[in-house]
């Protein structure tokens, strides 16, 4: 009688400790995705608090000396405190989306004072855009811009020159 | 004592099957209920990654309508499209089935997404929502869009 007791105690203890086993492993890999994930996102969100850009300068400028056709002249100052990247930057012309590979094959866009070949806008830099008519924005001389940063900040302003 | 020996083995072999039993049943539970805790961490952690920004401009307008509302695209029901870009850390499905659209309040079933600027949504890529919302009073309005547990709404004057 004395053995049985403490026999099946023995299989009971050991199925419990594998249990708990599996279940602390299970735990600690949820545990451990979630901080990570919530590390990744309070990272996002700092990002987005030291980002601020300024439109500066929106012109539509005819065709004619400076320009072979008409352009839309943008000039975006990154007013922050973090690095932005240009090849997340998104722009909204009139509601028309212009992807950065749009403005790269139908116009311009640099770094004043570093040129085109960067892709990065620090703190305190003015990126020009130009983007020229024919074949990206579907309206010509549009009323209004918007500018979209990589961490989703924007700054929208009114076109003139029209 | 022939008849006790008898009688404490059997209780003796009753008492460890019980016992690996109750033992092999623990542990199957429990290992099921890991496996619960892992899915919903995955899930939790995937929420967290997901944030989305609807980037279309709601202060563009042309003859007193915002640009984002086509009244008359061709197929005589009116038709919003909104650009929406990935800010999180994890890229989403462009799908259809994936983003649920509701404007002023009325769940919108025909919604179509294209990724604008790649294959897929990665980090930083804008999608397309074309968005069948059928003629639109003149007036205020709003579209919301939730993507995982992310929701964003974009308000616009018709």
């Amino acid at each position: 009688m004395g053995f049985s007791v403490s026999g099946s105690f023995a299989i009971i203890a050991v199925g419990t400790f594998v249990a708990l086993g599996i279940f602390f492993g299970a735990a600690s890999n949820g545990a451990e995705l979630v901080t990570e994930s919530q590390s990744d996102a309070y990272d996002d969100r700092l990002e987005q608090q030291n980002t601020a850009i300024e439109i500066t300068n929106a012109t539509w400028v005819a065709a004619g000396i400076l320009f072979p056709e008409e352009t839309l002249v943008i000039e975006i100052n990154n007013t922050g405190s973090t690095g932005l990247e240009i090849n997340h930057t998104h722009y909204v012309v009139d509601n028309d989306l212009v992807t950065h590979s749009e403005v790269r094959s139908n116009g311009d866009e640099e770094v004043l004072g570093e040129g085109s070949d960067t892709d990065l806008w620090l703190p305190g830099e003015t990126l020009r855009v130009e983007i020229q008519d024919s074949s990206v924005l579907s309206t010509s001389c549009p009323n209004r811009v918007k500018v979209i940063s990589g961490p989703g900040i924007a700054d929208s302003r009114e076109v003139t020159g029209c | 004592m022939a008849s006790v020996s008898a009688s404490h083995l059997i209780i003796f072999i009753a008492s460890i099957v019980i016992a690996a039993g109750v033992a092999g049943t623990l542990t199957n539970e429990v290992g099921r209920l890991s496996g619960a805790i892992d899915d919903i961490g995955v899930d939790l952690s995937q929420d967290i990654r997901t944030d989305i920004e609807i980037i279309s401009d709601s202060g563009s307008e042309s003859g007193g309508t915002n640009t984002v509302y086509d009244p008359s695209p061709g197929d005589g029901d009116g038709n919003v499209t909104l650009h929406v870009k990935n800010t999180g850390s994890r890229t989403l499905p462009a799908s259809a089935e994936s983003v649920d659209v509701f404007r002023d309040g009325q769940f919108v079933t025909d919604v179509s997404v294209t990724v604008v600027d790649g294959s897929e949504w990665r980090v930083g890529n804008v999608v397309r929502l074309d968005i069948d919302t059928g003629d639109l009073s003149g007036g205020d309005h709003r579209i919301k869009v939730i993507v995982g547990s992310d929701e964003e709404v974009f308000e616009f004057r018709v």
